[in-house]
């Protein structure tokens, strides 16, 4: 009963997909939209009924299995279509589908005028379908089957309005960096076969944990960093970690909701998924774990700096995204793994209430997204204004709102950690969270109060939007208010999250050696100090802005703001050091092709086209002739013989 | 008596079906109906049905004491042929609305005796029963072939197979004399033990062997021995060729496959082994080179058969060199799945070729021109098929050919394998040429309006081929696990 929930779960929205695109024709629009919402809305509640289950268990990691399928086998090999709901997949299952579903509803209004509005919903659909396959998938296998299939979905939906050609490159540019990600998965896939001969991944963590109690994996161990290095390399392509961050904030040239479900709240946390559910790996590679820190840490404290300056309303949520990614890594590599998810969760919530809500606003002036003509919305988007402003405390991190808890526990378990990595990450954290505190709350002076900045284009239809797009901002928003709760701090002893989780981390933590409990007025100190911090930073902000942006317009000279302004030149450094030289090699590999290759190729195909010739010379329709040849095959034979 | 009456239900179910179908149509005296379709359909569909149950229930044994070995290859070969029958006169109702000299009334009879002498030659395990079997398939063929008496190309087809055919059995007869004559036995599963005791004989064996192949071969149109291919293809009613293309090949492959012990004791492995290679690599070849410039798509198909022909001849030579072990029963397996994977593969592509005819000698490439933009549908089940004769992965040919060609990699004829795969993207130059057509060149200005011969008989049997194509290729485990098991036994 409860598999075949389990697998209804993720043959809804692909039997959606196929049901939507073979009658794309026949199907009124309308009817569509409510098709492709409710194949989110049904695997949701099927996840909360089978997820139900598996709660309270055994000491064994409790799920629910379901093999669809077989698919490979042979060679010692054994893949199966088989899925996995664990508390940690169940966790992502229900972000994956609940705010799917509500950023499906939103999009009902959004895309409403579209002329692609169908081709839209099955571009989602299959999203949420191949994001299914991710966190459900039982074997490495179809877990890559999803990343790829996610990966797909985002480069459809960035090229989306593939009319315009930055669009299209925007896309193009996801997909390139992604393949890079994509090898080191591919490679740490192969090495894992490798050394445990399977590819189930319950039996090759299991098998880790196992190995490392009888011996054969020492901590350190060369072979398990290595394939833990290579798996964050795949995380760090799809996540958008640095280096490979580049693509996220040209992802924005999709449609909205598609970077609020995509590029926000569940695609790129898929690697986020992968290092926490091969937790072990990185338990047993300290090596590899300080590198996932760091990355993170840099990662957060980089796109923060380049939010500070940037005027298009999407760009600052995209870099604030890259940001939050980066906290997220910092927790898993300093072994805060359930804060990690903790704040996958949260940061769910609020980054999808801030992009719709950009949303709104860039709907309701008619596509214009440039904060520097906007400012003093507040009376014309009553809703919009208020779910936003919400959202901007949870993502400034300000209590009792959902962002403070998550990001709270990450600094927390960072800052009072061992050894002097720990706290040096800890600190770029603490940095981090203050400039989120003012970018975000520059973003919200620029926007809603002030002096009004519009062109009469976007004068024109200024509206507030439909109930379909404001009800899921307030459903978000009241979750962005509530979210905390999930996982209290630790001297309030109420965590359904963690406890939920607990199993799953359990062997990665017990390596590792579970974190020291520390006093109550310790981590109450923390957070005042994390909660002063950010509320400066707000406070800054808000008064700086309080006019709109005033002093900012005329460009500012110096040297940081115009290196922030230009986001660290990333994107020209990679021109000169990566797409440069790729593009002489591709050169000369072109001329090559064309020239010694394809003159092979063609020597070739004449030579074969003359044997041809000489096979149907002999096919001359006579009788005797093919008798003649019927013989002389057989004198062959026979004379072989002897 | 009535278990072996039982175990003979394949062959005979058909046979019954055959002698029902001439006295109706006797009764019916020439009045035309869809009667002796359905009927014939219904024939097909019984046996297959029959055939299913006895292979899923493992019912197997020796039959008519022992001259017929109804083991789970005989059944699985013999599912095919029935499959095969089936699919083909589902194709046949729409071709004969349009080609009313074809619409003999033994038509559909003579398409019943052949499968019935199919499945024959797949269980025979008697020298006799072989003969038996070749000629009960063979006879109805020619007819077949010739059966549009008023073209001449139907006339010169079914007269080039029977000629061709007549001097194709004395070489099997004298094989099966000099076999007999060195073993003393006629019983097959017999004679490898008796030769090898009889070793004094010397070369009789092995030129009994030799001879006897001869006869297959030609069968099978291996390379040097399938002249009569290209024309006997292009002439006989399309349906009838798709049915000669793959049941009489799955027929002959499952002699060969219980004729592999005798080969492996009568010339010696080695031997055998080699010049089954041989003959592989030249039907390759052949086949593919002569499929290149085409421009009539029966011909084409007919050379891409020679080819495939020579693909699994790869694995018989595989099975040769190890001679028993367990590359003889992979290497069963793996032709097993081939025929099967290539007979809906083929009967879909001819499928097609029925639907997209336009008459006699003009069933030319040249209809598949910009067949996408006019009719997505049709043009993408072809391509699906075009695809799986290519072997291009997702589809089920890839898997075919991964499976045969990695048992001569297994029995370490690496050289074999090598040129197997060459001879193969040699191929891909056809194939893709005609997806080129279909939907990269335009239909010319001022071309013929199309007549697309179909009902719903050819749609359901071209998309069963479709789905069937596809589903092996996606999801083979099941069916591979299957073939291996059933043919473990």
């Amino acid at each position: 009963m409860e598999e075949n929930l389990l697998e209804l779960i993720i043959l809804i929205p692909f039997a959606s997909v196929v049901v939507q695109y073979f009658l794309h024709r026949v199907l009124p629009a309308r009817l569509a939209g409510l098709i492709a919402c409710g194949a989110v809305l049904v695997p949701f509640l099927l996840t909360v009924v089978v997820g139900r289950g598996i709660g309270a268990a055994a000491p064994q990691v409790p799920a629910v299995t379901a093999t669809i399928a077989s698919w490979l086998t042979g060679g010692g090999l054994e893949v199966a279509f088989g899925l996995r709901l664990d508390p940690l997949s169940c966790a992502w299952t229900l972000v994956v589908t609940g705010i799917g579903f509500l950023i499906h509803v939103y999009s009902l209004g959004y895309m409403h005028h579209d002329p692609g509005f169908k081709r839209f919903f099955i571009y989602m659909n299959l999203f949420i379908g191949s994001m299914l396959a991710l966190v459900l998938g039982d074997s490495l296998p179809l877990l890559f089957l999803g990343w790829e299939g996610v990966g797909l979905c985002s480069y459809l939906l960035i090229g989306f309005w593939f009319e315009d050609m930055n669009n299209a490159r925007a896309g193009q540019k996801a997909f390139v960096v992604n393949r890079i990600g994509d090898l080191g998965f591919l490679l740490a896939m192969l090495m894992i076969f490798q050394t445990f001969g399977t590819l189930d991944i319950a039996a090759v963590t299991n098998g880790l944990s196992a190995g490392h109690a009888q011996g054969t994996f020492a901590l350190g161990d060369a072979r398990i960093t290595l394939i833990a290095l290579l798996l964050f390399v795949g995380a760090c392509g799809k996540s958008a970690q640095l280096p490979l961050f580049v693509w996220l904030p040209d992802a924005m040239a999709g449609p909205t909701p598609v970077s609020a479900l995509i590029h926000a709240a569940t695609m790129v946390t898929a690697g986020i998924y992968m290092v926490a559910r091969f937790s072990v790996f990185f338990a047993l590679a300290p090596v590899a774990s300080a590198v996932v820190a760091i990355v993170g840490a840099l990662t957060a404290f980089v796109s923060a700096t380049i939010a500070l300056r940037q005027r298009d309303i999407k760009k600052v949520l995209a870099y604030s995204t890259c940001s939050q990614l980066g906290y997220m890594f910092l927790g898993l590599g300093v072994g805060a793994y359930g804060a990690a998810v903790f704040h996958v969760v949260t940061h769910a919530f609020f980054k999808a209430l801030l992009f719709l809500g950009a949303g709104s606003v860039i709907h309701a002036l008619s596509h214009e997204q440039n904060a520097m003509k906007m400012g003093g919305l507040k009376p014309h988007l009553p809703r919009t204004h208020w779910t936003f402003f919400v959202g901007c405390f949870a993502l400034a991190g300000i209590f009792p709102f959902a962002g403070f808890f998550s990001k709270d526990k990450i600094l927390g378990e960072a800052l009072l950690g061992h050894g002097w990595l720990f706290p040096l990450v800890g600190v770029l954290g603490l940095i981090t969270a203050l400039m989120t505190a003012f970018y975000t709350f520059r973003l919200y002076r620029l926007v809603f109060t002030g002096p009004e900045r519009l062109d009469a284009h976007a004068k024109k239809h200024l509206h507030e939007s439909p109930a379909t797009m404001t009800v899921p901002l307030v459903i978000l928003a009241l979750l962005s208010i509530g979210g905390g709760a999930l996982s209290l701090p630790a001297f309030a002893h109420f965590d359904i999250l963690g406890d939920y989780l607990r199993p799953i981390f359990a062997p990665a933590l017990a390596v590792a050696g579970e974190a020291a409990h520390h006093a109550v007025n310790v981590e109450v100190a923390l957070m005042l100090v994390s909660l002063a911090v950010v509320i400066g930073g707000a406070w800054w902000a808000w008064n700086r802005f309080a006019r709109g942006p005033g002093d900012q317009l005329p460009l500012p000279q110096g040297g940081l703001p115009f290196l922030l302004e230009n986001k660290w030149f990333v994107d020209e450094i990679y021109a000169i050091f990566v797409v440069g030289p790729m593009r002489g090699t591709a050169l000369l590999a072109g001329f090559f092709d064309r020239y010694v290759i394809d003159g092979i190729v063609n020597g070739l195909a004449r030579l074969c086209d003359l044997c041809g010739a000489v096979v149907r010379l002999l096919q001359n329709g006579a009788v005797h002739t093919y008798a003649l040849l019927f013989i002389a095959g057989a004198v062959y034979l026979v004379c072989s013989l002897l | 008596m009535f278990q072996d009456i039982a175990l003979a239900g394949p062959i005979l179910l058909p046979a019954l079906a055959a002698l029902l179908l001439l006295g109706v149509e006797l009764l019916a005296g020439g009045r035309r109906s869809q009667g002796s379709f359905l009927l014939c359909a219904l024939g097909a569909l019984v046996a297959l049905i029959y055939t299913g149950y006895f292979l899923a229930n493992g019912r197997t044994g020796l039959a008519f004491n022992g001259t017929l070995n109804v083991d789970n290859t005989a059944l699985l070969i013999a599912l095919i042929v029935h499959f095969s029958a089936l699919l083909a006169v589902l194709l046949s109702r729409s071709y004969l609305a349009a080609r009313r000299d074809a619409d003999a009334p033994e038509y559909y009879s003579l398409v019943m005796a052949a499968a019935s002498g199919m499945a024959m030659l797949a269980a025979a395990n008697d020298l006799v029963n072989v003969f038996l079997g070749v000629e009960l398939m063979s006879i109805p063929l020619y007819v077949l072939a010739a059966i549009r008496r008023k073209s001449a190309r139907s006339v010169e087809a079914g007269l080039k197979y029977l000629l061709l055919g007549a001097f194709a059995s004395a070489f099997l007869l004298f094989g099966m004399g000099l076999l007999y004559g060195a073993s003393g036995s006629t019983l097959l599963s017999a004679l490898p033990a008796e030769i090898a005791r009889l070793e004094t004989n010397g070369g009789l064996a092995a030129f009994g062997v030799v001879m006897f192949l001869i006869g297959v071969f030609f069968k099978v149109a291996a390379v040097p021995f399938h002249m009569w291919t290209p024309d006997v293809y292009e002439g006989s009613p399309t349906p009838v060729t798709a049915f000669m293309a793959t049941a009489t090949k799955a027929a002959a492959f499952g002699l060969l496959l219980r004729f592999t012990p005798v080969i492996a004791t009568g010339m010696g492995p080695e031997a055998g082994s080699s010049m089954l290679a041989v003959i592989a690599v030249l039907t390759m070849f052949v086949g593919n080179l002569g499929a290149l410039r085409q421009q009539n798509l029966k011909r084409l198909l007919a050379y891409s058969s020679i080819a495939h022909a020579g693909y699994m001849l790869v694995g018989v030579a595989a099975i040769v060199a190890e001679d028993g072990g367990e590359i003889a029963l992979t290497g069963s397996s793996a032709i097993v799945f081939y025929l099967g994977t290539y007979a809906a593969m083929n009967l879909g592509a001819f499928g097609v070729a029925v639907v997209l005819d336009r008459g006699e000698g003009r069933e030319g490439v040249n209809e598949l021109k910009g067949l996408c933009s006019e009719r997505p549908l049709l043009a993408a089940v072809m391509a699906v098929f075009t695809l799986a004769l290519a072997g291009v992965p997702p589809t089920a040919g890839f898997l075919g050919k991964l499976y045969v060609f990695s048992c001569a990699v297994q029995a370490r004829m690496y050289a074999l394998a090598v040129v197997a795969v060459l001879a193969s993207v040699v191929g891909l130059f056809y194939y893709l040429r005609l997806i080129l057509l279909m939907y990269f060149t335009p239909r010319e200005e001022g071309a013929e309006p199309r007549l697309l011969r179909t009902d719903s008989f050819l749609a359901v049997a071209s998309f069963v081929c479709a789905v069937l194509v596809l589903w092996l290729g996606v999801l083979p485990a099941w069916f591979v696990d299957f073939v291996e098991a059933t043919v473990r036994g």
